[in-house]
């Protein structure tokens, strides 16, 4: 308590002391007089001092005043250091805030770190991640000890309308088991989550819980929704609750419009089956929390155990299937590891800029230890230890991390909202944030790179040796390992740079020729729209005759050339689909009892409205009908790989669902660009939609405009006429789709990398202009009297340079070393950007060289011009 | 110099407290010079307090709470401050002085019990 006491009295004497120093001076000298002493009052001073303050505490705020004075009184070296270190984590905290939007967040539920993905792989076909079905699901949670709770979801596509008279829209919502909130731990901000009740008896309670967000946006944030009772697919919903708005489902970025109980998925979905008896119907995501003690691993046993016995138990839906039990960010990272290591790339680009920052600073500080030298070894003579002045510089170092953390978060703030223009697909949201997470990382950063440019110059500074430091200036042995250190970091900052450069100069080619890439059909004059039979529960008759009435109405439009019908828009999220097949002849792979194919179900005009050109037979005709021969169009591709060299015409297929087994190919297509612009060539088999029934399709219309918006409304209008009930997704150009998907994204991508290739070479450029200056100024004395022996100012200019020539030849030396295998490493990470033309590597070192001689030609000029008698005379 | 070193006249580490709370509890409110005198005139000159270590020792306790200093004037009018010992002060020292009887007990019986 005292102990206390008297620490809080001392922390007040450092920050406000009550008493002052002539109050303790009057009492010292008091009793020195009384006792006849004549000395020791400073001395006893100073003890006094210490004891009435926290002395670690003084020392650092007069540190910090002194560094800020410091600071102040070197205006050009301070805007350097801080607009470099601002550079440097302004890069990185937008890289963290968007690495944490899209890998790295946890969810925002109750103890996060419990929560964990449970998953079905096929490890015969390398298939991870997949989903497991309810039947399994249910038997798993009943039995399983480890978990505190299980919960299903599921992501679907609904129609919603806020009353039976209003106007649909298709949203996608989760169909979650009735724990789900619970498990979570999410408290709603409205209402009620789903009782137990609501979770047993399938198809009885239309219960349903909106997103926070579309309740905000499509229902006006009315509180009085609840109770209230919207249509779904046809049902009527009563609303429970609202969901607080820091909870957007459980697969971000996707954010479900709404949640309700999956004992209503049968009576929502237009399936004949129940999907919550099939036992083969691998279509839920399951989460669980782990019960307090449990490890993951434990998990995973206890639960192979229960899934070997279902397995067992059923064969023919379990076969070949383990369970897996993994972490959201491991999950993440498994689903979409094309992200995951994009995202580690550009973080690791940031990474380099920021050490290039870094040197920048140590360099600068480093050069400012000369002029410094003096005062050290003054202070060390006096009996300040070594530990308090590393302290001293430490704090300055500190203080300019601490200034340019400060300008840092705003310029990450400015790259942030740069990254929020990424376009997505409709709910999905990628809004990264400068959170309290970013700022963590950002003050991380600052204190590490302070100790990383802030140590080394440190310790040069204190290795003074004594003597020489008092007398001149020019201290030759410190001098020289300083000059040692500081020329080291300049090569180390242009290698860096180098290999920056080629690595940026690798990207941006790729991508650029990522975007000329041809995709294999054409991207305007098409205008798409979709719609679904499945909420308003056509037979498959009702939807073949709506889907054929819309297309003969469609092509009765002005202007329109071809009205084609697919159930896969290329490049559109979410609407890929890849089945098993057989080809006829084919060895299949040892284990494996079918392969897989990228698929889709399309009519007769799909090809020639896509542009997508047939190589060799035909496409699909009105004859091809549903009683006539099953019939498959395949692309080059698929021929290549299964039939290599032979003639695919004639060939069979055998698919492993739907109900026609055997198809023959009768044409074949160019294979072109099917999800991803930069995608190795894929495998792709089309079925035709006479003999296929599927209840969710897009229209494809082809006109001779270029601009195909003009035909939105009419479109819509058609389908509108044909049933008020079916929905309309969202119609767009073509153009527009494949702009989203196939350009903005590796646009921004390129822009992203470009900006870290220029930060890195400015700030390399900054270093090398420095460090040539500093040595100009240092040699002034040298450049007068060989000035005045004769030299010319041809002379001095090419003796100036030449020590930027060096450091420059052997910084890209290294860095194209370095930056070759940098290169390699990228090439191998990915897949689709290709190598980078043999040019690059002659154009960036040339480029690099060119810009590192201006650096060191400003302070070369301003050399040679000085006036020889002035020089002699500089001290 | 804190307060765990002993001074130069080779003070006990820890006992500063002792000495200079009992003097106060004895003396009453004195001020700094007045507490080094006393200390050496009990101990017959062998214990020689310096500036360095009583007046920082005096701000400490002043800090713990254990005494309470006022700027007073001497006999001979001159200013000076005088320190008193507070309530919280005099249970220290109680306090302080049953621990040292326990030491030297301690002390004693290891230094002159049975070998």
């Amino acid at each position: 308590m005292a102990t206390l006491r008297e620490w809080i009295a001392r922390l007040w004497g450092t920050l406000r002391p009550g008493r002052q120093d002539g109050d303790l001076e009057q009492e010292l000298r008091l009793h020195a007089e009384l006792a006849g002493e004549r000395g020791g009052v400073a001395q006893a001073m100073e003890a006094m001092r210490d004891q009435r303050g926290l002395p670690w505490l003084d020392d650092f705020l007069r540190d910090t005043r002194h560094a800020w004075r410091l600071l102040l009184r070197n205006p050009a070296f301070t805007t350097v250091a801080v607009v470099s270190i601002a550079l440097g984590i302004g890069a990185n905290g937008a890289m963290f805030s968007l690495a944490d939007e899209l890998l790295l967040r946890p969810l925002p539920v109750r103890d996060p770190g419990s929560i964990v993905t449970i998953s079905a792989d096929t490890p015969d076909e390398g298939f991870q991640g997949g989903g497991v079905s309810y039947p399994n699901y249910r038997d798993l949670r009943d039995s399983t000890h480890a978990f505190d709770g299980l919960l299903a979801y599921q992501i679907s596509s609904v129609s919603f309308a806020r009353s039976r008279d209003a106007a649909r829209a298709m949203y996608l919502d989760m169909t979650v088991s009735g724990n789900f909130f619970d498990v979570l731990g999410v408290r709603l901000a409205l209402g009620r989550t789903f009782t137990h009740d609501e979770d047993r008896v399938p198809g009885r309670d239309a219960a349903v819980v909106l997103g926070y967000d579309f309740w905000q946006t499509a229902l006006g944030g009315d509180p009085s929704i609840v109770d209230s009772v919207v249509w779904i697919n046809g049902i009527d919903f009563r609303v429970v609750g609202v969901a607080p708005a820091t909870f957007n489902g459980v697969e971000p970025p996707v954010r479900p419009a709404f949640y309700v109980p999956v004992m209503m998925a049968q009576r929502l979905g237009a399936a004949t089956e129940d999907p919550l008896e099939t036992r083969d119907r691998r279509a839920y995501g399951v989460l669980g929390r782990l019960a307090p003690g449990i490890s993951k691993e434990r998990a995973r046993a206890e639960l192979a155990t229960l899934w070997s016995a279902l397995a067992a138990q059923y064969p023919d839906a379990n076969r070949s299937r383990t369970i897996a039990v993994r972490t959201g960010l491991e999950q993440r990272i498994d689903q979409d590891p094309w992200d995951a290591v994009l995202m580690a790339i550009l973080f690791t680009l940031a990474a380099v800029v920021m050490v290039i920052a870094c040197a920048n600073v140590a360099n600068l500080l480093l050069g400012r230890g000369r002029a410094r030298s003096r005062e050290m070894a003054i202070r060390l003579a006096l009996g300040v230890g070594r530990a308090r002045l590393l302290r001293q510089l430490l704090t300055e170092a500190l203080l300019l991390s601490i200034l340019g953390l400060a300008l840092g978060l705003a310029i990450a703030y400015g790259g942030i909202r740069f990254l929020r223009t990424i376009p997505t697909a409709e709910q999905v949201v990628i809004a990264p944030q400068l959170d309290h997470r970013v700022l963590i990382f950002g003050a991380l950063v600052a204190a590490a790179s302070a100790l990383l440019f802030g140590l080394a110059p440190a310790r040069q500074s204190l290795h003074t040796d004594l003597v020489p430091g008092l007398k001149t200036s020019d201290a030759v042995d410190a001098t020289r390992r300083r000059l040692v250190g500081r020329n080291v970091l300049v090569v180390a900052q242009i290698a860096l740079s180098m290999v920056l450069m080629l690595a940026t100069a690798m990207l941006l080619d790729g991508f650029r020729k990522m975007l000329a890439l041809d995709p294999g059909f054409r991207t305007d004059h098409v205008m798409v729209l979709s719609s679904d039979t499945a909420p308003v529960r056509y037979t498959p008759a009702q939807a073949h005759a709506f889907y054929r009435d819309l297309v003969e109405r469609a092509r009765a439009l002005p202007g329109v050339t071809a009205v084609g019908l697919t159930n896969s828009v290329p490049f559109k999220v979410g609407d890929q689909n890849t089945r098993g097949v057989i080809p006829e002849g084919y060895q299949l792979p040892a284990g494996q009892d079918y392969v897989s194919s990228a698929s889709a179900v399309v009519n007769e005009d799909y090809f020639c409205a896509m542009g997508i050109p047939l190589t060799r037979g035909r496409g699909f005709t009105s004859a091809d009908a549903a009683g006539t021969r099953a019939v498959a169009v395949v692309n080059e591709e698929f021929a290549k790989t299964y039939w290599p060299g032979a003639d695919p015409i004639g060939k069979r297929v055998r698919l492993i669902d739907g109900d026609k087994p055997w198809v023959e190919v009768v044409g074949v297509t160019k294979t072109g660009k099917y999800m991803w612009i930069a995608e190795t060539p894929k495998a792709f088999v089309y079925l035709p939609f006479a003999q296929q029934d599927r209840t969710r399709m897009s229209l494809i219309v082809e006109t001779h405009s270029p601009d195909a918006s003009y035909l939105a409304t009419p479109l819509r209008d058609i389908v509108r006429t044909l049933d008020m009930n079916l929905p309309v997704l969202n119609t767009e150009t073509y153009a527009q789709l494949f702009h989203e998907r196939a350009i903005a994204v590796p646009l921004m991508i390129m822009q992203i990398v470009a900006t870290m290739g220029l930060l890195g070479l400015a700030l390399a450029l900054i270093g090398l202009y420095a460090l040539v200056a500093y040595s100009v100024a240092r040699r002034t004395r040298e450049i007068g009297i060989r000035m005045a022996i004769g030299a010319g100012k041809g002379d001095v200019l090419r003796m100036v340079m030449r020590q930027g020539l060096m450091l420059s030849i052997a910084g890209i030396a290294i860095g194209g070393v370095a930056g070759v295998v940098v290169v390699r490493l990228l090439t191998a990470a990915l897949a689709g950007v290709g190598s980078p033309s043999p040019a690059t590597y002659v154009i960036v070192p040339v480029a690099l060289m060119c810009l590192t001689m201006a650096a060191s030609y400003v302070p070369a000029r301003r050399a040679s011009l000085v006036d020889p008698l002035e020089a002699v005379r500089y001290e | 110099m804190s307060n765990g070193e002993a001074g130069k006249a080779g003070v006990l580490q820890g006992t500063l407290d002792l000495m200079v709370l009992q003097t106060l509890a004895t003396l009453g409110p004195v001020h700094g010079y007045a507490i080094a005198a006393r200390l050496e005139q009990v101990s017959g000159g062998s214990l020689r307090l310096n500036m360095g270590t009583l007046y920082p020792g005096l701000m400490r306790l002043e800090q713990r709470g254990f005494v309470r200093a006022r700027w007073g004037v001497t006999d001979n009018n001159r200013k000076a401050r005088f320190y008193t010992i507070t309530p919280a002060g005099r249970r220290q020292l109680a306090a302080e002085k049953t621990e040292w009887d326990r030491m030297a007990t301690i002390i004693q019986s290891l230094l002159r019990g049975p070998a």
